[in-house]
């Protein structure tokens, strides 16, 4: 009969514990934890709101500056005639800074300043200084940023004492690796199509250029 | 469409219509061509057709911008004559119809040394006696002018006493403008042109003021003169030609083309005076306007991508035998540019393009 007793009082003990444990504890890891129930009548039963967090790399009213360098080179001229491959440009530079804001998770419209020349066979200069919007749609992966642009505008340009002004414009993709908040880096490859229209005809020409650079995002 | 729309469209249309006013700019660049290595750099002032090697045939050509270059039977390479001496450089080269001359400086380009005639086969240097504190050398017609400055802004000249010789005559004509040139039996000054016995020739209906260059051609006397080309002839007649600040004056009467060509400074290529077959001056026009110009319709928008924008300080046409076998001419130019000056050439028919010599 004692050891019957002894044993009812060990099992009663080692109840009491678990028991007590189980109240200090969460009932689910992760959870928030679950407060002793109200012994005050005066203190109302407060419960906590669930919460729930998801990452989103860009969200609307985001605004980043652009700065670009990087060389390009004539591709060929679209004339009356067919193509011209002589165009007699050589490989030149090119330079950008930009302004965009997402209006949504991905899409950004901004403007940009950009420059570009071309050393000719002659000894002279090609250049042309394009003011253009563009509107970027921006995909993303892990911390990888690959925005693709269409910017569309005018172009100052300027030939051996000959000056033009017209249209441009500049599909254009890009590889960008967030390195912080503020920070991202990465290349671009670009398409310029630059028309030129003249009083004779013969002259009409479309220059395409091929564009290649490193650039930098300062993001706010 | 609202106010700010018609702005807009209005805009973009002023636009596209400006651009269609515009040179070429692409199209133009197509018909570049690649510059050479050059012969001669820098400032070539000088160019004179003479007999410079042993088949005494007058077709050998020399070229100075400091130092002297010679060009046999005018082609092939251009190759250095040897100075006097080392520490000199050529000022201005001037020829008698045969011969050449030379006025050499010390290297500080205004110091006096020497006015000295080569004898162009052995190579050596022969001085002119009595021309000690010349200024300036110009060719002549069976002698060379050799100009003095005389002190209070007047100057004088004389000339050597016959073909070949290294002496001078005694003084043609003084209390002159400064000098600016001589070509056949003239010489000008700034403000007046003489013939070679010193008789002043523009005070009868001629230029009077801003005369900057003459030359002879075609039994014609041409010069310029501010905005005017002059032709004399026994009396004198102009034309403006409209190309802004001229400096040198050239002659060509070969291959069909019969033109005074002018070069203009400030970046602005050279012009050309279309002459008839008297002589008598014509239109001006720009080079490649039509088939009587000094170069052909085709070449001219490699013209204008090239020597239209640099500053042409001398201009010189010679004609057949001083040029390579298949050309009727070769037009030279005196460019000065940072980069690209010296002299520059355009062949009648084996090289239509303006390019570096």
């Amino acid at each position: 009969m004692k050891r019957v007793i002894i044993v009812l009082a060990l099992a009663l003990a080692c109840a009491s514990l678990i028991a007590a444990q189980e109240a200090e504890t969460p009932s689910q890891p992760g959870s928030a934890p679950v407060e002793a129930p109200a012994t005050n009548p005066e203190k109302p039963d407060v419960q906590k709101p669930e919460s729930r967090y998801e990452y989103e790399p860009v969200r609307k009213g985001d605004q980043f500056i652009r700065l670009g360098l990087g060389i390009g080179k004539s591709l060929f001229n679209i004339a009356p005639g067919g193509l011209v491959t002589e165009t007699n440009l050589n490989l030149g530079g090119s330079g950008s800074i930009g302004y965009s804001q997402f209006i949504n998770g991905n899409v950004a419209i901004g403007a940009e300043i950009d420059f570009a020349f071309c050393p000719t066979l002659g000894s002279n200069i090609f250049f042309y200084l394009p003011l253009m919007a563009r509107v970027t749609y921006q995909f993303d992966y892990g911390r990888m940023r690959f925005p693709i642009s269409l910017g569309l505008g005018i172009a100052f340009q300027s030939y051996d004492e000959q000056n033009y002004f017209g249209v441009v414009g500049s599909p254009e993709i890009a590889a960008f690796f967030q390195y912080s908040p503020s920070w991202s880096f990465g290349a671009t490859c670009s398409m310029s199509f630059v028309p030129q229209f003249y009083e004779n005809t013969e002259d009409n020409r479309t220059g395409v250029f091929l564009n290649a650079g490193l650039a930098v995002r300062y993001h706010f | 469409m609202n106010a700010r729309h018609a702005a807009i469209a209005g805009l973009l249309l002023s636009t596209f219509v400006a651009s269609c006013s515009k040179t070429p700019i692409l199209a133009r660049i197509e018909d570049e061509v690649e510059l050479k290595d050059p012969s001669l750099l820098g400032s070539v002032h000088s160019l004179v057709v003479a007999a410079g090697d042993v088949d005494a045939t007058v077709n050998d050509l020399f070229a100075s911008n400091g130092r002297i270059y010679r060009r046999t039977d005018g082609s092939g390479d251009w190759n250095k004559v040897g100075l006097p001496a080392s520490d000199i450089r050529c000022m201005n080269l001037a020829t008698d119809g045969t011969n050449v001359y030379a006025l050499f400086n010390k290297t500080d380009y205004v110091t006096f040394h020497s006015v000295q005639r080569l004898d162009p086969v052995a190579g050596t240097w022969s001085p002119v006696t009595g021309a000690a504190g010349a200024v300036m050398i110009g060719s002549g017609s069976g002698f060379i002018f050799v100009f003095f400055d005389d002190g209070n802004g007047s100057y004088s000249t004389r000339r050597t006493t016959g073909a070949g010789a290294t002496g001078l005559t005694a003084t043609v004509a003084s209390g002159l403008s400064i000098p600016r040139g001589s070509s056949g039996g003239y010489f000008a000054t700034k403000t007046a042109i003489y013939n070679s016995g010193g008789a002043n020739v523009s005070a009868a209906g001629g230029p009077t003021s801003d005369i900057r260059a003459i030359i002879a051609g075609g039994g014609n006397l041409y010069a310029i003169a501010g905005a005017y080309v002059w032709r004399y002839n026994g009396s004198w007649t102009q034309v403006a030609h409209g190309f802004g600040n001229a400096r040198s004056i050239g002659y060509l009467d070969a291959g069909g083309k019969h033109l005074v060509l002018v070069g203009v400074d400030d970046k602005d290529g050279y012009g050309e005076v279309l002459l008839d077959g008297s002589g008598a001056l014509g239109a001006a026009q720009k080079p490649g306007s039509n088939d009587q110009s000094s170069i052909t319709p085709s070449s001219q928008d490699q013209y204008e991508s090239s020597v239209d924008d640099l500053s042409v300080t001398s201009i010189f046409a010679v004609a057949s035998p001083a040029v390579p076998a298949g050309n009727s001419y070769v037009l030279y130019a005196g460019i000065t540019h940072y980069s690209d000056g010296g002299l520059w050439s355009y062949y009648s028919d084996t090289r239509r393009e303006w390019n570096v010599e």
